[in-house]
């Protein structure tokens, strides 16, 4: 399976967890959270999940979909914005974790989710860009 | 050979450039994170005039008693989503007076909490303290809040003497969690948040993290 395709599948995936999210917030719905703790309700209510009255989960929906149209195209210049947007998500997500972690103390599984997702974007993101800077064909088995 | 060194050395370049714009990107919506909303509540109370725990014109016909635990996450809720119009809407003109019925039931984390609002309250501050501890709510008896925690929001809190605030909590305030538990009894609330709104035409209570317009029907019920 080419690198593209592993990178497309992470970005669906985060788009899916951010698309529920953002509908969880502004319906004001409680998301699913497994265990049925409340751990995802205090992080969707709290002070921290908007910036400027725009839903981090909105946010992190603008993020996959790019990282999305990324993973589709070809070329360098799709595997390095692909690559910004993801070290972007990592960093913002690592503030994200240490919000809950230390200052919520509550947890949202998938605000941990999403943190994984990125996380595997980005290292398969870094490949990627290897890939594209060597002679390797970019379409052709990166693993 | 030459042509590839470039290349790299032009990768390395790219790379640099790319991690330092994202550090500066993430850093930006960190920054925002961090000042988005500080404060900007606490001016919904600027110019109503407070005493205690009450909000609102001593002389206003109709009274709302809101009945409230700071860990709850409808009180939250209801303290972010519903409180800011009730202000607008009936205590700044002057219809309706508010007095927060401070309960600590959900367990330890609740106490301090109590306690550090109605210090702030012999300042007149306890509703900009009340909804800094809504705004910062974590979650229930996870030990958020801390010594630490509540002397922050305390010197978050505009206008609040923080020193004089620290001494006026050492009091405990038992006597005062006790009356309000006591009322509670009497006003058959069993669950947080409940208003109790009463008025020359009678007396309606609504149980959870009620809309405006449940708040404006019972205002205008009891003769507000």
């Amino acid at each position: 399976m080419s690198l593209r395709v592993l990178l497309g599948v992470l970005a669906a995936a985060g788009l899916f967890i951010s698309a529920y999210l953002t509908w969880a917030h502004l319906s004001g719905a409680s998301p699913v959270c497994v265990g049925g703790q409340s751990g995802c309700e205090t992080v969707q209510t709290s002070r921290y999940s908007e910036i400027m009255g725009v839903p981090v989960a909105a946010l992190g929906l603008f993020a996959y979909a790019a990282m999305l149209v990324c993973a589709v195209l070809r070329g360098d210049g799709a595997a390095v914005s692909g690559l910004f947007v993801a070290l972007v998500g990592v960093l913002f997500s690592a503030y994200l974790t240490y919000l809950e972690l230390f200052v919520l103390r509550a947890i949202c599984q998938w605000c941990v989710a999403s943190a994984v997702l990125v996380v595997a974007y980005l290292t398969l993101g870094a490949l990627r860009l290897r890939d594209v800077g060597s002679d390797v064909p970019e379409t052709g088995d990166g693993l | 050979m030459l042509a590839v060194q470039t290349a790299q050395k032009r990768n390395v370049r790219l790379l640099i450039v790319l991690a330092a714009a994202a550090v500066a990107v993430a850093g930006l919506m960190v920054l925002l994170s961090q000042l988005g909303g500080r404060g900007g509540s606490q001016e919904s109370f600027a110019g109503v005039p407070q005493d205690g725990t009450r909000l609102g014109r001593e002389d206003a016909p109709v009274t709302i008693l809101l009945y409230e635990d700071f860990q709850c996450p409808a009180c939250g809720q209801f303290a972010r989503e519903t409180l800011p119009e009730v202000v607008e809407r009936h205590v700044k003109p002057g219809d309706v007076k508010l007095i927060s019925q401070t309960l600590a039931f959900l367990g330890p984390d609740s106490i301090p909490a109590a306690r550090a609002a109605l210090a702030a309250g012999k300042q007149d501050h306890y509703w900009q303290y009340a909804v800094l501890l809504f705004e910062n709510q974590g979650a229930e008896n996870s030990g958020y809040v801390t010594d630490e925690f509540l002397t922050d929001l305390a010197e978050e809190t505009e206008g609040l003497d923080v020193n004089e605030w620290d001494e006026a909590r050492q009091a405990g305030f038992e006597k005062e969690l006790q009356s309000v538990q006591q009322m509670a009894g009497e006003d058959n609330v069993n669950s947080t948040p409940s208003l109790v709104v009463s008025g020359p035409d009678g007396k309606v209570t609504l149980r959870g993290a009620v809309p405006i317009e449940s708040v404006d029907r019972a205002v205008e019920e009891v003769g507000g």
